[in-house]
């Protein structure tokens, strides 16, 4: 894991609650309302998902829910913009078109 | 009981349009496909964040709780994360959410649906670390953070300013800021007051002119040409722009950098408008392909309006100004003489402004292996060697190559499809339709419809006709 990529601006608290969430196999915390991408970010990923022809890495981009780039996996619930979707105690996450090639 | 007054969107042009209808006791279904109303302008952090009185956060809150107050009113039926996916006809609002799905009949429909951003594919474009303006500002607004490590912001228009004030006042290290339009004898004060929450302004003033004495930091007529990185952004090429609307790589350089913004410009969303049969027309002084209205702000069609940013750019005062004039024409009602006066100054300056950071070519970076279609992986040069493209038909190309055709609908790629494959961009017949569903749905969500029927694509409307 490398440096996060982003980081909380001076300020600003968020909820004394976390809750715990698989990330791609990684155990990860978040904060009560964070959003999955926020929450993956700062744990020093940058990747939320890899496409599905030429597997390249994406990330959090128009942070409003037009793009998709985002889009994430989540056990149970199917494909969601990790931008908008609060992190949840349990969430089982994985990228969004898995990977074709295993 | 009588229809109520439908309005798509709950950002500043709908919050204000649902007020005037409320307080003068019309029944208002406000209807907003994000979880939390405000729009983009007035993002807010999650609410079980926390904010001291000295966060270095730039956000027009109190304005935003005042407004937001509307949702509480009788009368106002709210329904958030909600699609408006299909137009049925005859006023009527098919919308499918988490707490209902079904068909709306509507006295009035307000179309308040917003912006979205301009893409410019250029080599590189889809590194993670680099972000767009708006995705940047939502980053603090929204989720209360700034990225880490050295920053750059490029790109045409107001929000590069805004951007870039924002991130320094939030205490990111912004090492480099570059605008496209050369000639900016901009309005910074007026500018931000268009576009940014109080206080940006004057740090925008402040920090503009702390760049420009840094000189190397500030570049006008430049622009992003490409980036590296292997999975993450590592460096940021820019150059000037040459009159052909080109970056000239003879001039490239490149610029070490962990977070990129990318911002050039703002599109009036205009899908939802389109799926209601309204006549669109191009108008560079708004920013592109805009619904047709006139004075009341009434579109092509009977009883249905367009409002705010999706009607023409002009940012948060036009988008509240607007929602209250929308409300008047709805009612049959005189809009106070103040609020029409007022508004006529800032459309004639918000006019004026779009026009002032056009630039005269069209912007292309984009090489032959660059994606221009992130969600299906169409580079250039497959999208030009395509066959739809002999027939100088967007939608030909669309449907042999799937441009357009992944989970963003087109949204990232199509309005600048066009200028990159050398079509015609004027004529509209040649365009993908807006097709409901307007937005990927759940299927279960189309299920839960109760009053299910068929929902007409708008060209099956014209055919009726
Ligand atoms: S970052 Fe674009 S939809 Fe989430």
């Amino acid at each position: 894991m490398s440096q996060p990529s982003v980081r909380l601006i001076e300020g600003v608290r968020p909820s004394d609650e976390t809750v715990s969430f698989m990330f791609e196999g990684e155990k990860l915390t978040g904060w009560k309302g964070e959003a999955i991408a926020s929450a993956v970010m700062r744990a020093g990923l940058r990747t939320l998902r890899r496409t599905r022809i030429g597997d390249e890495p994406r990330g959090y981009y128009c942070g409003m829910g037009l793009c998709w780039e985002c889009a994430v996996h989540v056990e149970g619930q199917g494909v969601v913009r990790s931008c908008s979707e609060p992190v949840r105690e349990g969430l089982v996450i994985s990228f969004a078109d898995g990977r074709w090639d295993k | 009981m009588s229809r109520p007054v439908v309005i798509i969107g709950a950002g500043p042009a709908g919050l204000s349009c649902a007020w005037e209808l409320a307080s003068a006791g019309r029944e208002v279904v406000l209807i907003d496909d994000n979880g939390m109303a405000g729009g983009q302008y007035f993002r807010q952090l999650p609410e079980t964040y926390q904010v001291s009185r000295d966060a270095r956060l730039l956000r027009d809150k109190a304005r935003f709780d005042e407004l937001a107050k509307v949702l509480t009113l009788p009368g106002v039926r709210y329904l958030s994360s909600t699609v408006v996916w299909g137009a049925p006809g005859n006023k009527t609002v098919a919308y499918a959410g988490p707490t209902s799905s079904g068909r709306i009949e509507a006295s009035a429909i307000v179309i308040a649906t917003g912006a979205q951003e301009k893409s410019l594919p250029f080599p590189g474009w889809t590194l993670p670390g680099i972000i767009s303006a708006g995705g940047c500002l939502n980053l603090a607004k929204a989720h209360g953070m700034v990225p880490t490590g050295r920053v750059v912001v490029a790109g045409n228009g107001p929000l590069v300013l805004v951007a870039a004030a924002t991130l320094i006042a939030a205490g990111a290290e912004v090492v480099g800021v570059v605008e496209a339009q050369s000639d900016i004898r901009l309005a910074s004060a007026a500018v931000s007051g268009l576009f940014a929450a109080p206080g940006v302004l004057r740090t925008g003033i402040g920090y503009r002119a702390r760049i420009m004495a840094a000189r190397a930091g500030f570049r006008t007529g430049w622009m992003v040409a490409g980036a590296r990185g292997k999975d993450r952004l590592t460096a940021v090429g820019i150059a000037p722009v040459g009159a052909d609307g080109r970056p000239r790589r003879d001039k490239q350089q490149w610029i070490e950098a962990d977070a990129l913004v990318v911002g050039y410009g703002l599109l009036p969303g205009t899908e939802t408008a389109r799926l209601f049969g309204c006549r669109t027309e191009h108008n560079p002084a708004l920013n592109g392909l805009v619904p047709w209205r006139d004075d009341t702000l009434r579109t092509s069609e009977e009883g249905i309006y367009a409002i705010g940013d999706g009607a023409g750019i002009g940012g948060v005062e036009v988008a509240l100004l607007e929602g209250r004039i929308a409300a008047h024409s709805i009612m049959g009602t005189r809009a106070p003489a103040s609020l029409a006066s007022r508004y006529r100054r800032l459309d004639g300056y918000r006019r004026k402004l779009n026009l002032a950071y056009r630039m005269p070519q069209p912007l292309l970076a984009a090489t032959d292996d660059t994606i221009i279609c992130r969600c299906e992986e169409l580079t250039l040069g497959r999208l030009l060697a395509d066959p739809g493209r002999g027939r100088n038909s967007l939608n030909a190309v669309k449907t042999s190559s799937r441009l357009g055709m992944g989970r963003c609908q087109g949204r990232n790629c199509l309005h600048v499809a066009s200028s990159l494959l050398g079509l015609a961009t004027d004529d509209l017949t040649t365009h993908p339709r807006a097709r409901p569903p307007l937005k990927p749905l759940a299927v279960g969500l189309l299920a839960a419809d109760k009053d299910a029927g068929s929902a007409m694509e708008p060209d099956e409307i014209t055919l009726s006709e």
